[in-house]
């Protein structure tokens, strides 16, 4: 160990030369308390024990004796309330009980101690200000999660962080990036979904620990054009404990209303729908000791069903979620500790189409899900070293069919035929669709199994407080991240039916137009290899300054079907941040910091470019029927991705460059008020542009073709006029909860310019074109207020709780894709869509949307353990935003239609219990 | 590490996407006399003589395209390249890339389909001039009653539109061209074109057809479909907006016509960034 302590500075004062900055540990889903030991004269004791103990600390209480500064450093904490106490002979003993910890957080600690003195205890500070970063966001800890209205899932919980929009669809968008790309690191595991850049999994609410959202991060260990979204999770505890939670929420008796806005914003009528909304969650947690201080177990299951019925339609969209979660932490030396974690989530949801012109027989289900597990081993050889190793693997599917049949004809599933036994898959029997969807089916006629692998390997070190001009924290580390994805796309039977309309939406007056033939179904995969290396070094040239630098390199291989690369590039990502503590008091700090993040890429980009196809030929119905003989032949054409899409040129790993500058102070104890402004520039947007087809002067009609043939071809490009410009002003007051409550209010100025908000959108953006064609911007707003506020009332035994969460948005532009029926001239893509490369007029926008939630909590007296009554109404002004923008749509008359909303008035009624 | 910071900062700058598509702007120069038709010269249905008006609203639609080459020996004027002729019907010119000044679009009323190019008309009491007094063709209502109100005209465009302002209606506004002597200019940028050293741009106007005896006839454009565009279901009425066929450039002899004009072409450079001029000096003469 000597050697390593002799050897190791002088190689990383090298390094830290090299890099300029020095660097912080900040580990993973983890925090670190550092401080120094003083006497009542200011001096510096060598030599004192400082003792840390927490309940949520595996391996018992840690000691650390100050160095000949007096200082000492806990590192690898997880998140929670530490105790903290100093002690040296002669001096009095001084603890200070309930030091906060959170994820990434460096907490300084003095620890004064007084000679000859009684020994002291004290409740520690809780800093407000982190003086030592940065990055934006906010961190959602056990004091927020229990007592704010923000939702029970971490997709939902996400959504209160400023500059952060909940889109409704669970991949918020943050800071004017899209909704896919968002990076969601789960104890240090990134668990991003590897083929859209989404969420992978649902998750246990209860099983977390913390959760914190960084809408801008220097630390190289991460990396998203969008937020960072980190969760840490529970462990256990040397207390066998047992909870279990129900829930029920029910939105049907909210006043039902939706509505039609005319291109100016104007609302033309209100359009009441029969669409019902109820929610179920059944939670329990076991968690405690397998071995005192030195194995721990942790339990979860989630099972959560909800029913949502839309728009004139019968059967409800029926989500059925099982969520297992377990982890064993052991500790067996306090030099070693190790964590193996497993999960799984099964879901189905029946009834995805919710479209009044599906009939019930022709509805489909999605079987959802997969499982993922790890296993983490933490090395500490010094208290001043500690390092880390992580290996996971997650599968998640997403499986589409027809909804299984049923007798129950009071269910009023898809019905079985006679002979078919209940829950019967049909994969036989051709489906049929006419416009607007299938409603003359007997099944849904499609199907759709799709599996993604992840596989993880990470390493990495800190190497903290080293001596060289200051006080260095330094990470370096290394990470490999392996995915495969294959999916697999059919028709029943092979077959599909493609019905014309005689009249529109009647489907008495249907028949058959012409159907599809396939010679199997259509199997697609692909893979990825992605090699990050980062390090970083946080500089402490004085006490009340830090300089954090990083560099964090990317290398991404994407490749398609037949193994061509997609994307293929190596990214620097340079980071650095100051942070200033004016007056070292920990209250007051300015702040600045630039940085560089890349978007390194998601296999569902290859989708567009793979080689393999299927065979299919088109024969015709009954309106052909008269010799009309078209261009369709009775030979099978092949049809693969390339037909339609093609590479154009080199891609550029889509980047961003983000600034930050702010102050923050602590006016009075645990409450803050703050100032930023962050901006936000990112190139080389993934966007399609279209080779083939000529357009007019402004692009309204088409006129001719490239290549002779009537087709639209695509081809995927990152060009840098693909781009987004983002603005984001706060004004933020934040309290931590103390003396019963707690509040934060945001206000958020922001301005944003982009082409194509989605990274992977359908309109056309050529580049003249990119200009005025985008799609639905939906953190487009100019004003953002953001609030959350809790009361414990002072009645104790039987606390009450009383929390409060809104949020208001001003309205976001209407959208600028044009929404085009089949067959008119500028739809010939077929795709839905037409285009405008001229904006005409002046369009107006969307309602501003305001959402206002309460919760209620009651401690209830019994003899044992401890009973919670629940109580919550989200939605009070029942204008959330509607489900997905992507629900809504300029239709070709040019009015604004939502299809509905997700979110009614929605009241919950829980109870919770735990021993 | 600041040669790190500064080289990766700069590497998207120099990103070279290897994308062959650029803009070619140009400018087009029409003659007065493109503009100049024989018009029926009374309102008597007995008396057929016509006289020569200048009028830039009888300009119709242009078409621009970038060819490989133009041929001047097929036909009596000049044409893009075009594939080989099979079962006597002319073969595809398959153009780089092209555009458009003046465009159809409907407005409002199904008389209307493929009779109104944009950029020609500054508001709806121009249009409602154009057609009755030169074309002799008044916009009739979807009952079939002449039309006498602008603001009829108007009210009907906001309803079917949904539009709350009539700067929406992209077939009223400021004039496509601007005068210069004897000639109309106009500005126009191919989009999106394959470059192609050494390429030519060539273009065609359509122009309105005008007789003195089939006057129901006045103001419909062969590049139009009246069967294309988008399908409207109105009460009892179903009728088709109209729209521009979509093998105008591929196929631009099919659609010229007595009265057309075609341009002689123009050859773009090395430089796409050059700017272009396209001259329409050739008028299309009818045999008779």
């Amino acid at each position: 160990m000597k050697i390593l302590r002799w050897q190791l500075p002088r190689f990383l004062a090298v390094l830290a030369g090299f890099l300029m900055f020095g660097g912080s540990a900040q580990a993973a889903a983890t925090g670190i308390i550092k401080g120094v030991v003083l006497d009542d004269g200011g001096v510096e004791i060598p030599g004192a024990v400082v003792t840390l103990t927490s309940p949520a600390l595996i391996g018992g209480a840690q000691q650390r004796s100050a160095d000949d500064e007096g200082r000492f450093i806990f590192s690898d904490l997880p998140p929670g309330g530490y105790d903290l106490s100093a002690a040296k002979e002669g001096f009095s003993t001084v603890t200070k009980r309930g030091v906060p910890v959170g994820i990434g957080r460096t907490v300084e600690v003095t620890m004064e101690l007084k000679y000859g003195g009684a020994d002291v205890l004290v409740v520690s500070e809780r800093p407000v200000v982190d003086t030592e970063s940065a990055n934006t966001g906010q961190t959602f800890n056990q004091d927020f999660l229990s007592r704010i209205p923000a939702g029970r899932s971490y997709q939902e919980v996400v959504g209160s962080t400023p500059g952060v929009v909940d889109n409704g669809s669970g991949n918020p968008n943050s800071m004017g990036a899209s909704y896919n790309e968002n990076s969601i690191v789960m104890d240090g595991v990134n668990i991003t979904d590897p083929v859209t850049g989404t969420f992978s999994l649902n998750f246990n609410f209860d099983a977390l620990d913390e959760v914190q959202v960084t809408t801008t991060g220097f630390d190289p260990e991460y990396n998203a054009l969008g937020a960072i979204i980190q969760l840490s999770t529970e462990s256990g505890g040397n207390t066998l404990k047992v909870s279990t939670a129900g829930y029920y929420s029910n939105g049907n008796w909210s006043p039902q209303y939706d509505a039609v806005y005319a291109a100016d914003g104007t609302q033309l009528s209100p359009t009441g729908f029969d669409r019902q909304f109820q929610a179920a969650e059944v939670a329990l947690e076991v968690s405690g000791p397998i071995v005192k201080d030195r194995v721990w177990f942790y339990g979860s299951y989630n099972y959560n069903r909800s029913l949502f019925t839309g728009a004139g339609v019968r059967n409800p969209r029926d989500f059925d979620g099982h969520y297992f979660y377990s982890k064993i932490t052991a500790q067996p030396t306090s030099a070693h500790r190790v964590s193996v974690v497993f999960g799984a989530n099964p879901t189905t949801i029946d009834n995805i189409n919710q479209s009044r012109y599906v009939l019930p027989d022709a509805e489909e289900r999605q079987a959802q899900g997969g499982f993922f597990t790890n296993v983490k081993w933490n090395f500490f050889p010094s208290n001043r070293i500690t390092t880390e190793a992580i290996a996971s693997i997650q599968k998640s599917y997403i499986d589409v069919s027809g909804v299984p049949c049923t007798h129950d004809e009071k269910l009023g599933y898809n019905p079985c035929g006679e002979r078919q036994a209940e829950n019967f898959i049909d994969f036989e029997t051709p489906g049929r669709v006419g416009v607007g969807g299938a409603y003359s089916a007997r099944n849904s006629g499609t199907y759709y199994i799709d599996d993604r692998w992840n596989a993880t390997f990470k390493v990495k070190a800190n190497f903290l407080q080293l001596d060289l001009l200051g006080k260095h924290d330094i990470k370096v580390g290394a990470e490999n991240n392996s995915t495969w994805w294959t999916n697999v796309q059919g028709y029943s039977g092979n077959s599909m039916y493609i019905d014309t309309y005689l009249v529109p939406y009647d489907p008495d007056s249907l028949a058959s137009g012409y159907w599809y033939e396939t010679t199997g179904p259509y199997v697609y995969s692909a893979s990825g290899a992605h090699w990050v290396a980062f390090a970083a070094d946080s500089y402490k040239p004085i006490e009340n300054l830090t300089i954090f630098g990083g560099l964090r390199l990317d290398s991404t291989d994407i490749r398609n079907d037949v193994g061509a690369s997609i994307l293929k590039e190596t990214v620097f990502g340079p980071r650095i941040s100051i942070s200033w503590d004016p007056f070292a008091d920990q209250k007051t700090k300015f702040f600045g910091g630039y940085g560089r993040f890349t978007d390194i890429g998601r296999l569902g980009i290859t989708r567009y470019l793979g080689e393999s196809g299927l065979g299919y030929k088109i024969l015709l119905g009954e309106p052909y029927g008269g010799g009309n003989t078209s261009n369709f032949s009775n030979v099978y054409t092949r049809f693969d991705g390339r037909d339609a899409y093609d590479l154009g040129g080199n891609l550029l790993a889509p980047r961003e460059d983000a600034f930050v500058l702010g102050a923050q102070r602590e006016v009075v104890p645990d409450t803050a008020v703050g100032v930023n402004f962050t901006a936000k520039f990112t190139r080389g947007v993934y966007a399609f542009d279209e080779t083939n087809l000529i357009y007019d002067e402004d692009g309204y009609q088409y006129i001719g073709q490239k290549n002779g043939q009537l087709e639209a071809l695509y081809r995927l490009r990152t060009p840098l006029v693909s781009r987004r410009d983002y603005y984001q002003t706060d004004v933020q007051l934040v309290r931590n909860f103390a003396e019963r409550w707690l509040a934060q209010l945001t206000y958020s100025y922001v301005v944003s310019k982009g082409t194509v908000q989605d990274s992977l959108g359908y309109g056309l953006s050529n580049p003249s074109q990119i200009d005025v064609m985008y799609g639905n911007l939906d953190t487009d707003v100019r004003h953002q207020v953001k609030l959350a506020a809790a009361w414990d009332i002072p009645n104790d035994p039987w606390t009450t709780r009383i929390g409060v969460s809104g949020q208001f948005f001003s309205g976001s532009p209407l959208s600028r894709y044009y929404y085009a029926p089949g067959g008119a001239v500028y739809d010939l893509a077929g795709d839905g869509y037409g285009m405008l490369r001229e904006p005409l007029g002046t369009y107006g926008r969307n309602e501003p949307i305001y959402d206002l939630a309460v919760q209620f909590t009651q401690d209830l007296p019994v003899k044992k353990g401890k009973l919670q009554a629940y109580g919550q109404v989200e939605n009070i002004t029942n204008a959330t935003l509607p489900y997905g923008v992507y629900d809504a749509y300029i239709s070709y008359e040019n009015r604004y239609v939502v299809y509905g909303r997700q979110y009614p008035i929605n009241g919950t009624l829980g109870l919770k219990y735990e021993f | 590490m600041l040669t790190i910071l500064i080289a990766s900062l700069l590497g998207g700058c120099g990103y070279n996407e290897e994308i062959r598509e650029t803009e070619i702007k140009g400018k087009l120069v029409v003659p007065k006399a493109a503009a100049t038709r024989n018009v029926k010269a009374t309102t008597d249905p007995l008396d057929l003589s016509t006289v020569p008006l200048q009028d830039p609203r009888l300009l119709g639609p242009i078409y621009i395209g970038a060819y490989a080459a133009i041929d001047e020996n097929s036909r009596p004027y000049p044409i893009p390249f075009q594939g080989p002729v099979i079962d006597g019907e002319e073969g595809d010119t398959f153009p780089y890339g092209g555009t458009g000044v003046g465009r159809f679009d409907f407005a409002c009323y199904k008389f209307l389909a493929c009779k109104v190019t944009t950029g020609r008309f500054a508001d709806y009491a121009d249009m409602m001039d154009y057609f009755t007094n030169v074309l002799q063709n008044p916009i009739k209502d979807n009952q079939g009653e002449i039309l006498n109100s602008e603001v009829e005209f108007e009210q009907q465009c906001l309803d079917y539109y949904y539009e709350v302002a009539s700067d929406n209606m992209a077939f009223i506004g400021p004039s496509d061209f601007k005068e210069e002597g004897d000639n109309y200019v106009a500005e126009f940028e191919l989009f999106h074109t394959t470059f192609v050293p050494g390429m030519a741009v060539w273009g065609f106007m359509d122009a309105p057809q005008i007789s003195a005896d089939k006057l129901d006839l006045n103001g419909t454009f062969s590049t139009c479909s009246a069967s294309g565009g988008r399908t409207v279901y109105k009460y009892d009425q179903t009728y088709d907006e109209g729209g521009a066929y979509t093998d105008i450039l591929n196929r631009p002899t099919q659609y010229i016509d007595a009265d057309d004009w075609v341009s002689s072409g123009t050859i773009v450079g090395d430089d796409p960034s050059t700017e272009i001029t396209l001259n329409l000096d050739i008028p299309i003469i009818s045999e008779q």
